[in-house]
C-alpha cells in the first residue's frame, strides 16, 4: 500500500491558504500549485481542512479492488472510534457494525475494545515509570513526528505505548486466525481511518514493529455506501466499549486510563504552544499529556464527515444512553498481556531524530542568513515559500532560485 | 482564565490583541521589577505591572510570556505598544490599581506562582 | 569535546539607553530559534542575557554583549570599561542593589540581576577592577 496526500492540480489555484498553514512547513508552490515535501510532511491533515477548493485528496489506495480480487479468507473490518459520531443520534450500534460488514468483511473488530486495553496500559506505564514527566501519548502519528522533527528533546517524553488501531488488528488477526485455522496470509485487516496520519502509522511506522493493519479506508470514501445501508436492520452484533469509545473525543484517552492529573491539547498550534512549555521545563508536574493534531480529537480528522463538535455531542450520547458497557474477554487477560509487553515498543535505529550539531548548524546558519538579508522581508509568499526565511532556507538547499522572489525580480529591472 | 474574562473581571481595555479562543492563562505575575519576572515567571502567566516602559514588553518577550496587563489606568506609550506589535504581546490596562486588580483575578480563580528555590 | 569557538555575535551596549536595551538579547534568542537549539536553553540563554544586557546599560560606562557558540556550550560575555563592581559577593545577594532612585523607577535594580544569571547557568566566571567588569555566563547544551 503506498500513500501519500494527493493533490489535485486542476482543482489548485496557487492561494498559498495551505502553505501558510503547515506546520512543518512542508508545502511550496510551484508553478503556481501546490507541492508536498513528504520528508517534512507529518500528514496532520491541515492542508486538506483549509483547502478553499477541496483540492488534497487521500485517495491513492486501491483498497476497493483489493477487496474484489484479493486471496483473503477472511476480511477484518476495525471501526475507528470517531465512526460511531458521524450518524445521527439514535442511530444504532448493531447498524453501524452491519453496514460495514456489508461491504463485504467477514467480521468487524471495534478499536474501542483495543482502545479500553490500551487505556489501562497508559495507566499501568504512568504508574510504574515515575521519572519521566509528563509522558505524551503515542496515539496521534501527527503529533509523534511533530515531534520527531521540531522537539527531538521530547523523544524520550512519548509515552511508546502502540496505539489502539494497532493492538486492535493485532488481537483480531490472531483470533481469526486460531477460529478459522487460518494462515497470516489469508486474513486481511482494513482500518476505517478518521484521518490521514493513521495510513501513515501503517505504511511508514515509528516505532520497532509491523503493524498488522493490511489496508486502510478513508471513513468519508466508504460513507455513502454506509449511510444507504444504515436503516436496514439486522440483529446480530456487538457493541463497543464504552470507555473505549471516549478515545474518538480529545481528552477520552486520559480519562478512559482513570488518570487525574493530565493536559488535553489538541489543535497543531496548541500542540506546539505546550510542546514549548514542557521543553521549557514547566509541566514536570503533569503526568500525561493528551497531544491530538485534530480539533476536538480523532473526530476532528479530516476523513470524518460530520463537523467534529456534532460527531463529539454523538459519542457522548452514545455513552450516556447505552446500557451495559460490553466487556472484551481479553480485559482478565491484561496482565498476563501486558507482562508479555506486546503493548510497548522502542525506537528502530533510523526513527531516532538527527543529532543537533552545532557546528553545521551555524555554518548553515551563516550562510542562509546571509540569504535572507537580500530579500525583502515581507513574508509575501509570492516566491512559494511561506516566508523569506524559508525561502533563503529553500535556495541554500538548491530547492528555489534566489530570483523567484518578485520584489528582488522587480528592483533588478 | 481567557483574554475575554479578564477583560471582563477588570473592566480592562485591550490595547493590543493576539490572543485567540485557546489563549488560557492560569498564572498571574505583579511586580515593578523586571528582573524578579525573569527569576521565576513561567509562560503560560500573565505580566501584571505598574510600569510603564518598553522592558516590560522585552522582558515579556524573553519569557515567551503572551500578555501584559497595566494597572492604576497607565496607558503604553507608542514605543510600547509598537514593540508590543512586533512581538507579539497581547496589552490589557485597567483602571485598577495593582492590589485589587490582583486580588479580583485571584477571586476569579487565577493562581499566583510558587517561588522555588 | 572541542573547545573551538565556532560564532562569536556581539552587540554594543551604549550607558543608559533605556529605549534600545533588550535589542541585543532579543536577536541572539531569534537567531538560537532559528538554528533549531531546544527551547530550555534558548529561555535560559534569553533571561541571561537580557539581564547581562540591561546591566551593561545601567551600571556601565557602555560595553560589549557577546553571544559565543561552541560544539557544546554556548557562552554569553560581558565586558565594560567600568566603574567596576566594588563587592561582588554582595553583588551575588538576591535583593542586594546598588542602583538609584532613577534607575529603580524604569523597573530595574531590584538586585536580581546577577543573581538570576547565576541562577540560570552552568558556569558563571566574574572579574571586577576599576576599569571594568568581564562576566563570562556558560550553559551547556542538552544531549538529545
Amino acid at each position: 500500500m503506498n500513500f501519500s496526500i494527493m493533490l489535485d492540480k486542476e482543482k489548485c489555484k496557487g492561494c498559498t491558504n495551505c502553505m501558510r498553514r503547515c506546520p512543518t512547513q512542508a508545502i511550496r508552490l510551484i508553478d503556481e500549485k501546490a507541492f508536498i515535501n513528504n520528508s517534512k510532511c507529518i500528514h496532520c491533515g491541515e492542508c486538506i481542512k483549509i483547502c478553499p477548493y477541496d483540492a488534497y485528496t487521500p485517495e491513492s489506495i486501491e483498497w476497493n479492488e483489493e477487496m474484489n480480487y484479493s486471496p483473503y479468507k477472511c476480511k477484518i473490518a476495525i471501526i475507528s472510534t470517531p465512526t460511531y459520531g458521524q450518524f445521527p443520534k439514535g442511530t444504532s450500534i448493531c447498524n453501524v457494525q452491519n453496514s460495514i460488514k456489508k461491504l463485504g468483511f467477514d467480521f468487524v473488530y471495534d478499536a474501542s475494545w483495543s482502545a479500553e486495553l490500551v487505556s489501562k496500559a497508559i495507566n499501568r506505564k504512568i504508574n510504574e515509570v515515575k521519572d519521566i514527566r509528563p509522558f505524551i501519548s503515542t496515539n496521534c502519528p501527527a503529533t509523534v513526528r511533530l515531534i520527531k522533527s521540531r522537539y527531538p528533546s521530547l523523544m524520550d517524553n512519548l509515552i511508546y505505548i502502540k496505539e489502539p488501531m494497532v493492538i486492535g488488528a493485532m488481537l483480531a488477526r490472531e483470533r481469526a486466525k486460531s477460529i478459522f485455522n487460518l494462515k497470516d496470509e489469508e486474513i486481511g485487516v482494513f482500518y476505517i481511518s478518521p484521518c490521514p496520519a493513521k495510513l501513515l502509522a501503517v505504511t511508514d511506522p515509528i516505532g520497532d514493529y509491523h503493524s498488522s493493519v493490511d489496508w486502510v479506508i478513508p471513513l468519508n470514501t466508504i460513507f455513502g455506501d454506509l449511510y444507504r445501508e444504515i436503516k436496514k436492520d439486522d440483529i446480530s452484533c456487538s457493541y463497543p466499549a464504552l470507555n473505549g469509545l471516549r478515545w474518538g473525543v480529545a481528552g477520552g484517552q486520559s480519562e478512559s486510563a482513570n488518570l487525574t492529573n493530565y493536559i488535553s491539547v489538541h489543535g497543531m498550534e496548541n500542540i506546539i504552544h505546550i510542546l514549548d512549555e514542557i521543553e521549557n521545563g514547566n509541566l514536570n508536574n503533569v503526568d500525561y499529556v493528551e497531544a491530538l493534531a485534530c480539533v476536538e480529537g480523532c473526530v476532528g480528522g479530516s476523513f470524518n464527515v460530520v463537523n467534529p463538535y456534532i460527531a463529539k455531542n454523538n459519542i457522548e450520547y452514545i455513552i450516556k444512553n447505552a446500557g451495559d458497557n460490553f466487556n472484551i474477554e481479553d480485559l482478565d487477560k491484561f496482565d498476563e498481556m501486558y507482562d508479555s509487553g506486546i503493548f510497548k515498543f522502542k525506537l528502530k535505529a533510523e526513527d531516532n531524530p538527527i543529532k543537533f550539531n552545532m557546528k553545521e548548524a551555524v555554518i548553515k546558519n551563516e550562510k542562509i542568513m546571509e540569504i535572507n538579508a537580500l530579500l525583502p522581508g515581507l513574508d509575501c509568499g509570492s516566491c512559494g515559500a511561506p516566508t523569506c526565511y524559508a525561502h533563503a532556507e529553500d535556495v541554500y538547499n538548491n530547492q528555489a532560485e534566489l530570483y523567484d522572489c518578485i520584489v528582488l525580480r522587480a528592483k533588478n529591472k | 482564565m481567557k483574554i475575554k474574562e479578564i477583560k471582563e473581571i477588570l473592566n480592562a481595555e485591550v490595547i493590543t490583541d493576539f490572543s485567540n479562543e485557546n489563549t488560557d492563562i492560569k498564572y498571574g505575575f505583579a511586580s515593578d521589577l523586571m528582573s524578579d519576572a525573569l527569576a521565576l515567571v513561567k509562560s503560560d502567566s500573565l505580566l501584571i505591572t505598574g510600569l510603564n516602559n518598553s522592558q516590560v514588553i522585552r522582558t515579556a518577550e524573553m519569557l515567551d510570556m503572551s500578555t501584559v496587563l497595566f494597572v492604576r489606568g497607565k496607558r503604553p506609550c507608542p514605543d510600547v505598544v509598537s514593540l508590543a506589535l512586533e512581538n507579539q504581546v497581547t496589552i490589557l490596562s485597567t483602571e485598577y490599581t495593582m492590589f485589587k486588580a490582583c486580588s479580583l483575578l485571584a477571586i476569579n480563580g487565577m493562581e499566583g506562582i510558587e517561588a522555588d528555590d | 569535546m572541542t573547545d573551538k569557538l565556532l560564532i562569536r555575535y556581539s552587540y554594543n551596549i551604549a550607558a543608559n539607553d533605556f529605549i534600545a536595551a533588550g535589542k541585543g538579547s532579543s536577536s541572539i534568542k531569534n537567531t538560537l530559534k532559528s538554528m533549531g537549539i531546544d527551547a530550555s536553553t534558548i529561555r535560559r540563554i534569553a533571561i541571561i542575557s537580557y539581564e547581562a544586557e540591561i546591566n551593561l546599560v545601567i551600571h556601565s560606562y557602555g560595553g560589549m554583549l557577546h553571544c559565543d557558540l561552541y560544539e557544546n556550550k554556548i557562552d554569553i560575555i560581558t565586558e565594560d570599561k567600568g566603574p567596576g563592581i566594588e563587592n561582588i559577593d554582595l553583588a551575588l545577594t538576591e535583593g542586594y542593589s546598588t542602583a538609584t532612585e532613577s534607575v529603580r523607577e524604569l523597573g530595574f535594580g531590584a538586585g536580581m540581576g546577577l543573581p538570576n544569571m547565576k541562577k540560570y547557568s552552568d558556569d558563571f566566571d566574574i572579574a571586577s577592577s576599576r576599569e571594568g567588569t568581564f562576566i563570562k555566563i556558560t550553559v551547556l547544551l542538552q544531549e538529545v
